[in-house]
């Protein structure tokens, strides 16, 4: 019986021994991918002021749909500035806005007049409330579910240095690395009905004010066999886990109302800077054609 | 019993069989072993033959005739390919000890043998056993409460009272001497206990 | 090392003469079958397939591990292991030239078999449903990865057959252990969501381990997980089988 006792502990000593050397190789080996991105995602979200500089394009069978490209410039949460240029086939805009306090001021190229909009008390205290519930337990069960849920593509996001202190995360999925769920989503989204709902006049009254046709922003709609068949995140950050640069590209073929096939890309590019040295440029309306706006038609922010 | 084949770890002591000692030498020791303890340990849901097929696996330089051979032995090779959940329990009895026997074994151990058996499956198991000490030198080491049993088939006794030997005896002897097994048996225990046996009312043996 | 090749042929023998266990490995087979079915009408129905057809092997694999082996693997270990001693044919195989800790050995390797034919079989079905769906070419690209892959979905899935051995030492009833199993890995996770920092430590999180092997390789983590996985192999299998050793009958 001595042997068998001495042999087992020998066997667990081994084991213990293994773990403890798994549990050390681990916490040194720094952080995979998926992890490398969820610090970066939680550090991001921290910045409170920056520059970010965005272009994006929305390309259907090899043809531009939709141009756009804006910077804007984050100095507090409440006072921001930017400009967002839209160029699509029927339309050409350059907007300037900037909100400063609860007053933001809005301008377009084809006209002289400022558009200013002044949001009330009330909406912006309840938005204050609800930060105030959360908290780091429920953050980290949140997280879990997470994880949960992307299951096996922790393993796609790959993380890579690329000198200068700044690392490189890279998501790559081809057509048959993307979730199954995704795309069945995407085809049941695009089953859905057409009318005309609140959230849509909402949304045409928008672009009412802002000047603009909505049948502008038609473009052709997928309805059937809808696939993805790329998914392209390059997302690059500096030494303190900060997201600098992110390009995104997406691309879905798919079949519209008269079957013909159309292959759809999405292309965004996104870069921050001035990170905690950028200053809004707030328009100032001395002498120039102001009209107010209520914020009823809109809802504030 | 359990003890002697590996069944039950014991605190002190060894076990010697053969003279290797089971507990440094388990496999080479074993194999000149067979058992059959408390109820039969056989697969209900197969056959007769596929029984003896998974014990003969351990055994090399045994043939697989043997099995057979066996079966013809305690007379199951009628059964061969029944399934055994099917078996009376003197049936299935018989079936572990053609297990026990299979590997040519030079001692057998049988833990009460005859409990739950018919008297003609008591008889079948007392020819069998007699049979193969006869035929193939096997020594059987049987337990029993059945003192007439005993008497019928066994040349040698042992009394153990609470863990100590307290006689071995030839059972010819104790024949020749004119009383019975179970008169002797209870001499013996009064003697040991010292003249104290509960409601037992013996006055005199014959000598 | 004979006896162990012996005992394990025997244990295997014993698993597949039981009908509940040939009626689980094929209806567990079957799954695979519904995956394809499934795809076939949803793509009517909704314009499109659910099921990425490439990528048919590696659902199926998930869904497999996740659910049906682990159960699978459960009655099958709970039955070898505590279902002998409380139907008393332990005794049959304790008093055979095999010292306890071979056959103890012998069992975990022939449910390891077991494991080892079902994902065999799931593999061969799921490949050939995948086929059935058309895009041949990015099907086969695919083939060796997922061979490998479901290869290495045994490792975990023995470590549960360990684990369980270990558990079903403790009880005389299959059916307990497989409750016992069940309620503690429901713990686990539980404890897991509400402390994420243990979570490196408990054997339940490497259970997907050859999702490493799907997509490209990041060998430091694969290594890694591995020896967590050999780590509680190794203490479960020693302590579950001193256990066994010193059991009385």
């Amino acid at each position: 019986m001595n042997k068998n006792l001495f042999r087992t502990c020998i066997g667990l000593a081994v084991g213990v021994s293994l773990l403890i050397t798994s549990t050390v190789m681990g916490m040194t080996s720094g952080p995979t991918g998926y992890e490398a991105l969820k610090i970066a995602v939680k550090n991001s979200d921290s910045v409170k002021n920056a520059t970010f500089t965005m272009s994006g394009a929305l390309i259907d069978n090899n043809e531009e749909l939709m141009k756009l490209s804006s910077e804007i410039k984050v100095e507090q949460e409440q006072l921001v500035s930017g400009s967002v240029l839209i160029d699509t086939n029927d339309l050409d805009r350059n907007y300037i806005f900037s909100v400063n306090d609860k007053t933001m001021v809005f301008k377009h190229d084809a006209s002289d007049v400022y558009n200013k909009i002044i949001c009330t008390q009330e909406e912006n205290e309840t938005e204050k409330e609800h930060y105030e519930f959360e908290n780091p337990q429920m953050d980290a069960i949140c997280e879990s579910i997470l994880d949960a849920l992307v299951g096996d593509l922790k393993n796609q996001v790959t993380l890579k240095n690329i000198g200068d202190d700044r690392k490189q995360i890279s998501i790559n999925l081809d057509k048959n690395e993307i979730p199954t769920l995704f795309n069945l989503i995407l085809n049941l989204n695009a089953a859905q009905n057409e009318e005309c709902n609140v959230e849509c006049e909402t949304n045409n009254k928008v672009a009412e004010i802002f000047g603009i046709n909505p049948k502008v922003f038609e473009f052709p709609k997928l309805i059937s066999s809808i696939q993805t068949e790329k998914v392209n995140i390059e997302i690059i950050i500096d030494k303190d886990s900060i997201i600098k640069e992110m390009d995104l590209e997406f691309e879905v073929s798919g079949n519209d109302a008269q079957n013909n096939v159309h292959n759809q890309k999405l292309q965004i590019g996104f870069e921050v800077s001035e990170i905690n040295s950028t200053n809004a440029d707030i328009i100032d309306l001395a002498g120039k054609e102001v009209k107010e706006l209520s914020t009823k038609e809109l809802g504030c922010n | 019993m359990k003890s002697i084949t590996g069944l039950v770890r014991a605190n002190e002591g060894t076990v010697k069989i053969c003279e290797k000692n089971i507990s440094d030498d388990f496999e080479e020791t074993i194999v000149n072993v067979g058992c059959l303890i408390e109820n039969p340990s056989i697969i209900g849901n197969m056959s007769c033959y596929n029984n003896l097929k998974l014990i003969s696996n351990y055994y090399d330089k045994i043939d697989k005739s043997r099995i057979d051979e066996v079966l013809q032995i305690t007379g199951l090779d009628a059964y061969k390919n029944d399934k055994v959940k099917t078996f009376s329990l003197g049936m299935k009895q018989r079936l572990a000890i053609a297990m026990a026997i299979y590997q040519k074994p030079k001692l057998v151990i049988l833990d009460e043998p005859a409990n739950g058996l018919d008297i003609e499956g008591t008889r079948e198991l007392r020819r069998i056993i007699s049979d193969l000490a006869k035929e193939f030198m096997i020594s059987f080491l049987v337990s029993s409460h059945q003192i007439h049993e005993i008497e019928m088939f066994c040349d040698k006794i042992l009394i153990i009272q609470k863990g100590k030997i307290i006689d071995t005896c030839k059972i010819k002897i104790i024949k020749a001497s004119g009383i019975s097994l179970e008169d002797y048996f209870i001499e013996k225990m009064k003697e040991e206990l010292g003249g104290d046996l509960n409601e037992c009312n013996i006055n005199q043996y014959k000598k | 090392m004979n006896a162990i090749l012996t005992s394990t042929k025997n244990e295997t023998f014993k698993i597949f003469s039981k009908k509940k266990y040939v009626f689980l490995f094929l209806s567990s087979i079957l799954i695979s079958i519904l995956a394809s079915a499934v795809n076939l009408v949803t793509d009517r129905s909704l314009g499109g397939p659910i099921l990425n057809n490439a990528t048919i092997p590696l659902t199926v694999l998930n869904l497999m591990s996740s659910l049906v082996l682990p159960l699978f693997i459960l009655m099958l270990t709970s039955d070898l292991f505590s279902g002998e001693f409380s139907d008393n044919t332990i005794i049959m195989s304790l008093v055979r030239p095999i010292t306890r800790n071979k056959l103890y050995i012998s069992k975990i390797l022939a449910v390891g078999v077991s494991i080892f034919l079902l994902l065999l079989g799931t593999f061969v079905i799921s490949v050939i449903t995948s086929f059935m769906g058309g895009d041949f070419s990015s099907c086969l690209i695919k083939l060796p990865s997922n061979f490998i892959t479901y290869t290495f979905a045994a490792i975990p899935m023995l470590l549960i057959a360990i684990i369980t051995a270990f558990t079903a030492q403790f009880t005389k009833s299959g059916s307990l252990t497989v409750v016992i199993m069940i309620l503690a890995s429901m713990l686990l996770s539980a404890v897991s969501i509400i402390f994420p920092e243990i979570m490196p430590f408990m054997p339940t999180s490497y259970l997907s381990w050859y999702q490493n092997f799907s997509s490209t390789l990041n060998f430091s983590k694969t290594i890694n997980e591995l020896l967590y996985i050999l780590a509680y192999g190794i203490m479960f299998m020693f302590a579950g089988s001193y256990m066994f050793h010193q059991k009385d009958v």
